[in-house]
């Protein structure tokens, strides 16, 4: 009984402090699994440019409180599930600062074990640095090809077929 | 070609028009309000066209909903922009145009309800079947039409640079157009940006 006490005592001093991290390490909030990482509209085009030349990359830009978003979700994690080797999948979400746990709930249910996203900052250099032809709507899509060069843009949700034939597009060695 | 066969290409044309036209591009700096004379339901009950809440100076056209986040972190702005819309004679009307939930979150009654609660002192009007956004190609709530007295767009967008947290807003783009509406001004920037929650049409 006390050794499942202090077991349990242990779990919520270890939750009230991954909280204090996220409430107190402003810009840099990270945390284990799944990995969250507070990212502006310049450091995600960093994160997508590193992948130029070894995968293809597709930006998903969400919430957990957006309907089409968490329908489209899954297909996506299937996505870097099946390709992981090809496609990295790099979701960003833009739940409001203060959400942080109940995304990584929403991470942890969908199986996403590889880092992730949450925006900070200011809207429209985010919106630009996704795509110019992204007008602010969300669920949004960004498929890069392997060599580094947006193939397509979505605005809305998209189905598991439409996803898959963009992604085995922009995985193609010759892919423009 | 028999009459048969003219009449099924012309069917067919006419389906693909009316598909491929569902949405329109966001409208145009300078283009023409479409649409303006159709009747919308307001949340008092009453029949509202855009041309006829017009003011002298012109008409801001939200696109708004009764639950998006986006729309609740910066609906307390709303009162102020209605202030501000007033005092340059200008019309302002909300359009709720989310109609795969028209029998939810958004219906007519939860529309009432919003409204009141918001103390929303300006119409707040059903767009049924999105005609409104579709020929406006509203994309997201909140999203922003400014209209001169011609119902010529002028300024399209956002409310200002900071939907998500109204402490860290440093440019108050709407506001700043409608005073430069009113007072013949040059309004810079015309088009901004912002998140916002997509507008839930039916399929």
């Amino acid at each position: 009984m006390t050794d499942t006490r202090s077991i349990f005592q242990k779990r919520q001093i270890s939750v009230i402090l991954l909280l204090l991290m996220t409430v107190f390490n402003g810009g840099a909030a990270e945390f284990g699994v799944p990995q969250l990482k507070t990212v502006t509209g310049n450091e995600l085009a960093q994160v997508v440019n590193g992948y130029a030349g070894k995968k293809a990359v597709l930006v998903n830009v969400w919430a957990t409180w957006c309907p089409p978003c968490v329908k489209e979700f899954p297909d996506i994690v299937k996505l870097q599930k099946s390709y992981g080797d090809r496609l990295q999948v790099v979701f960003v979400s833009v739940d409001f600062p203060g959400a942080e746990s109940s995304v990584i709930r929403f991470l942890e249910k969908q199986g996403v074990d590889w880092p992730t996203y949450m925006k900070t900052g200011k809207d429209e250099p985010f919106i630009a640095a996704v795509s110019a032809a992204w007008t602010g709507a969300i669920p949004a899509t960004r498929i890069v090809n392997v060599s580094g060069d947006t193939v397509t843009f979505l605005e809305g949700m998209s189905t598991y077929e439409e996803f898959d034939t963009l992604v085995r597009k922009a995985m193609a060695p010759t892919a423009k | 070609m028999n009459s048969k066969s003219v009449f099924l290409a012309a069917l067919c044309a006419a389906m693909t028009l009316t598909a491929s036209a569902k949405v329109a591009d966001e409208l145009a700096i300078g283009a023409k309000a479409p649409k303006a004379d159709i009747k919308l339901t307001d949340v008092s009950g009453k029949p509202v066209a855009l041309a006829s809440v017009a003011g002298e100076n012109g008409l801001l056209v939200v696109f708004s909903c009764n639950t998006c986040p986006y729309v609740v972190a910066s609906e307390k702005r709303y009162l102020a922009i209605s202030k501000v819309c007033r005092e340059n004679k200008v019309g302002m009307v909300l359009v709720n145009s989310n109609e795969a939930q028209h029998d939810t979150v958004d219906s007519m009654d939860a529309m009432k309800a919003h409204a009141k609660k918001n103390k929303y002192d300006f119409p707040y009007v059903l767009d049924t079947d999105a005609v409104l956004a579709n020929a406006f190609g509203a994309t997201r709530t909140p999203h922003v039409f400014l209209l001169n007295k011609s119902l010529n767009l002028v300024y399209r967008g956002a409310v200002d640079d900071s939907v998500m947290d109204e402490s860290q807003v440093t440019k108050t783009y709407l506001s700043d157009a409608i005073t430069n509406l009113a007072t013949g001004k040059v309004i810079d920037p015309a088009a901004t940006k912002s998140i916002g929650c997509s507008i839930k049409r039916s399929k």
